[in-house]
């Protein structure tokens, strides 16, 4: 292998070593503290038990709120891929003026801070008569996640082979139908790479979420952390357990399947 | 049908076919134009004008500057607001120095798979809600927790020291939240580090020290840059982890607002959540400079 | 003028913003012939074929297929079928797919597809290869069954955009040869656009030459070598000497016309020469001049010096001076280069036949 060992690059893995313990660390400590047997966290837990589990099935409102959240989380994936894609095609197909401008716009909501632009739709909200119900959720968590899906679908179709579509159509499908079995094949991994970013970041919205929210309407995130406010039993633990092993399966299977220099492009096109 | 044809001056076609190919974009732009305006760009005119004319607030709306001058002109909300960039810059500094040799140590991996479990272990709790990862540092963080468990077992300490409900405990929480978008960027820079660069500053005589010094860090600042704009920017507007992490004895904007929607005011909500919007858009603006000189620099170090 | 045109364009223009990318091109192809735009790269034939094809839409000017105008009729209407450049085969389907693909959309009987694209594999010389992935296919194979997707849906015209480019020397020989005669099988109107003069000379019944998004000239492969029209088209088209000069005073005789050059008298050809006294250019090709003995008695003859000789194989490349002081290129086999050698006096002439006039 290497032909010596290098001091500095030791220290370099060692320091890696550490972060890495250190992402962990926090995830890790909740998947203890939900098998513990006592209600307040102690290290070590003096005795394990699943009591926690028990009484997290029995409640309601979590399960209400998880309910809320997914139903939020899916309609404004749904829209965003949608729309997203439309959005997308206008800006990378078509030369028009002002173009930039308003690809620049597309972005801008990503600039506002979360909590900011969660009280100006509660204000908004109010004003419309439309606060307590799940659609002012979902049409805040779009403004979040439309710019992500209008990102990463425009890199997508950058890449995409246009001379398909021009043969499709040279021999004989109109626009419709060339879309559908030319263009939309070649941005599957795109399409998916935006759902996947736009339902995790529904899902996981709290700042957009918590003045929007009444008796009916809560979303999981924001159910949890008045609970961490009233009470920290490891039931909260409980629940946060089925979302990591949600969230690691999710991340093993993404991986797995997906060619990895498409998803480093697409990621890119993400983070920024 | 026969057209005329007369140029240069050339008059778009008149068919409708013609015009229906220019104008094909707007129907597709529609829909994310149509709810861009009436959900994001109205309501946050909304806000605007809630900041000087409550309208939802109790008793008749007027014009009013009140709830401006009561912020600017109290030292409480000035403090507020250094406690706020204090945080963002101290999360950021750590973030550099943490970030910058994990990205370094990554990019050096050899094999692929454990590269690639690297990523999966630094960007996977992004999956996961900030609201767990948060209440995870709770629990590792109190005075009966983990941390302090093993120092008092190492004996480095004899009483647990407060870890939590406090600015360092924020400070942790945060720097282990806004990690990965620190090293995402210095990560994607230092891939394009090509290694004859390195290789040309060692056979003109300089030393790893210097070599790094002189040739990598300015090649890579440009990623450095980049994740610090975003960190900072992302700190300043969280409000989760530092609400839950300080349990109200640090105040910064974000908890501010919360406290006043809590107490429905909404006016001066709307005047401290403007605020804090033109501070993360003065942030952005001053660093794009940052940003853009220090990728021109490190186009001509390459040239 | 043709009244069995399959393709007219009239005037037609494309511009792109500022860039203007086809000038106000007119032309004519006839039913079944094999028509070639030629050109070197950003003359704008591709965009001209784009426009025949509907993947492009003209900024002004008509395009008429069979009579009918078709200006802003979509692709998909058109009876017109392109073999693009990088082939654009549908990398998710098989062969059979792909060639099938048109037939499809037009709800041909799915016995008669499987008919037609058999026979369009035939027409190829790929039969049995229905059921292949596109990625098991050589550079040329997957050429052929590009072709055989665009001509199982019998176009009136087919539309070719520098095909052969993506091939190696030999293939791309022998895939002229076929597609000449594939051409002549069919019988369609194939329009091909190449940069390739040799390529154009040998296939096409006729050449548009463009340049800077105009047509140069349009003619047989014969009627461009021999009588270019303008300096363009004599320079593209294989090799040319050119010599600035000026009409002489005296008309047209029998023998052809005068040019004066730098004090030199020369013959040129008299069909369609500008009256006395007009600036012009007068181009002979190297092949044509003669050189020592073989200069004969020829109208345009000097006693001219060897600047250097160059042995290239089957022939001979010699550079004399004139008297004049005129620069010259001849080429000769390399049996009539006997005693050329660098220094030495050596007669050049040529025939007026072989002399153009050519607009300054």
């Amino acid at each position: 292998m290497k032909p010596g060992r290098d001091p500095a690059h030791t220290l370099l893995f060692l320091l890696l070593a550490l972060v890495l313990i250190f992402m962990l660390a926090p995830i890790g400590f909740v998947l203890v503290y939900a098998f513990s047997s006592v209600s307040y966290a102690i290290f070590p837990p003096p005795g394990y038990s699943i009591r926690w589990f028990v009484k997290l099935f029995q409640q309601e409102a979590l399960f209400r709120a998880a309910l809320n959240s997914l139903i939020v989380a899916v309609a404004a994936t749904g829209v965003s891929l949608v729309a997203g894609t439309l959005a997308a095609l206008a800006l990378v197909r078509y030369r028009f003026f002002g173009r930039e401008v308003l690809r620049a716009l597309f972005l801008a909501p990503l600039i506002v801070p979360r909590i900011a632009f969660g009280v100006a739709m509660m204000i908004y909200a109010l004003l419309l008569r439309r606060f307590g119900g799940l659609d002012s959720l979902i049409l805040a968590h779009l403004m979040v996640t439309l710019p992500f899906a209008i990102s990463i679908l425009s890199a997508t179709l950058v890449a995409a082979d246009r001379s398909l579509e021009e043969a499709a159509m040279d021999l004989g499908a109109p626009p419709l139908l060339t879309f559908w079995k030319v263009t939309l094949p070649q941005i599957r991994t795109g399409l998916a790479v935006s759902g996947f970013f736009a339902f995790i970041i529904s899902w996981d919205q709290v700042e957009t979420s918590l003045f929007l929210v009444k008796t009916d309407n809560k979303t999981l995130p924001v159910e949890m952390f008045y609970y961490l406010q009233r009470q920290q039993d490891p039931v909260i633990a409980a629940l946060s357990t089925f979302l990591i092993t949600v969230a690691v399966t999710v991340a093993v299977v993404a991986v797995l399947t997906v060619k990895p220099r498409d998803l480093q492009r697409l990621l890119a096109a993400g983070g920024r | 049908m026969a057209s005329s044809t007369v140029l240069p001056a050339v008059a778009p076609r008149r068919t409708w076919r013609a015009t229906a190919r220019r104008l094909g974009h707007l129907p597709l732009l529609a829909p994310s134009v149509i709810l861009s305006i009436a959900v994001f760009w109205v309501c946050m005119a909304v806000l605007v004008i809630m900041s000087v004319y409550p309208f939802l607030a109790s008793g008749p709306p007027q014009f009013t500057w009140a709830a401006w001058r009561r912020f600017l002109t109290d030292p409480y909300y000035w403090g507020v607001v250094g406690t706020t960039l204090r945080l963002g810059a101290i999360v950021t500094g750590l973030s550099v120095l943490i970030g910058y040799p994990t990205a370094y140590a990554i990019s050096k991996i050899r094999r692929p798979s454990w590269a690639l479990a690297a990523y999966l272990i630094l960007f996977a709790p992004i999956l996961v809600s900030v609201v767990v990862r948060t209440y995870g540092w709770l629990l590792l963080l109190s005075q009966t927790g983990a941390v302090n468990y093993v120092l008092r077992t190492l004996g480095l300490i004899q009483t647990p020291i407060p870890l939590i409900f406090n600015m360092t405990g924020i400070i942790i929480a945060m720097v282990h939240i806004l990690l990965p978008f620190m090293v995402f960027p210095i990560l994607s820079v230092v891939g394009q580090l090509t290694p004859d660069l390195k290789e040309a500053a060692q056979d003109l005589g300089a030393n790893r020290w210097q070599t790094f010094r002189r040739v990598t860090l300015p090649l890579t600042l440009p990623g450095v840059v980049s994740g610090s704009q975003i960190v900072f920017t992302l700190t300043i507007s969280a409000f989760v982890t530092p609400f839950l992490m300080g349990g109200g004895r640090v105040q910064i904007l974000s908890g501010l607002i919360y406290r006043d929607m809590e107490a429905v005011n909404l006016g001066f909500a709307a005047v401290v959540a403007l605020v804090l919007l033109l501070l993360a858009m003065a942030i952005l603006a001053g660093s794009n400079q940052l940003v853009r000189r220090s990728y021109s620099r490190a186009e001509v170090a390459r040239v | 003028m043709f009244v069995d045109a399959d393709v007219e364009l009239r005037e037609v223009s494309k511009h792109f913003g500022v860039v203007v990318a086809v000038d106000r091109v007119s032309l004519q192809v006839r039913r079944g012939e094999f028509f070639s735009l030629l050109g070197p790269s950003g003359c704008g034939k591709t965009t001209t074929l784009r426009m025949i094809g509907g993947l492009e839409f003209p900024t002004a000017g008509d395009v008429v297929l069979r009579g009918q105008v078709v200006t802003d009729v979509p692709p998909y209407r058109r009876s017109t079928n392109m073999v693009f450049q990088h082939l654009a085969l549908f990398p998710h389907l098989t062969v059979f797919e792909n060639i099938a693909f048109g037939l499809r959309l037009r709800r041909v009987a799915p016995a008669e597809i499987g008919r037609k694209v058999e026979a369009a594999l035939a027409l190829v010389d790929l039969p049995g290869y229905a059921f292949r992935e596109i990625h098991q296919l050589s550079g040329g194979q997957k050429q052929r069954v590009a072709i055989a997707r665009a001509l199982v849906n019998e176009p009136a015209v087919l539309l070719l955009d520098e095909p052969l480019g993506a091939l190696d020397l030999k293939l791309r020989l022998a895939m002229q040869a076929e597609l000449k005669a594939l051409q002549h099988r069919v019988g369609t109107t194939f329009i091909y656009v190449t940069h390739d003069q040799g390529e154009a000379l040998t296939m096409s019944d006729r050449i548009a030459v463009m340049n800077d998004g105009r047509i140069e000239q349009i003619g047989t492969s014969e009627e461009i070598y021999a009588r270019p029209q303008t300096r363009f088209v004599a320079a593209f088209i294989g090799e040319a000497n050119f010599l600035e000069g000026r009409m002489a005073g005296s008309a047209a005789g029998p023998s052809g016309v005068l040019v004066e050059v730098d004090g030199l008298r020369i013959w040129a050809q008299a069909d369609g020469a500008p009256p006395p006294g007009t600036p012009v250019t007068v181009s002979v090709r190297p092949e044509h001049v003669k050189l020592g003995a073989a200069a004969g008695r020829a109208p345009n003859r000097w006693e001219g010096r060897v600047e250097d000789v160059t042995f290239m194989g089957a022939v001979v490349r010699a550079r004399i001076t004139l008297p004049g002081g005129q620069a010259l290129v001849a080429e000769v086999q390399n049996d009539a280069a006997a005693g050329l050698a660098p220094g030495t006096p050596v007669a050049a002439g040529w025939s007026a036949q072989h002399t153009i006039v050519l607009a300054r």
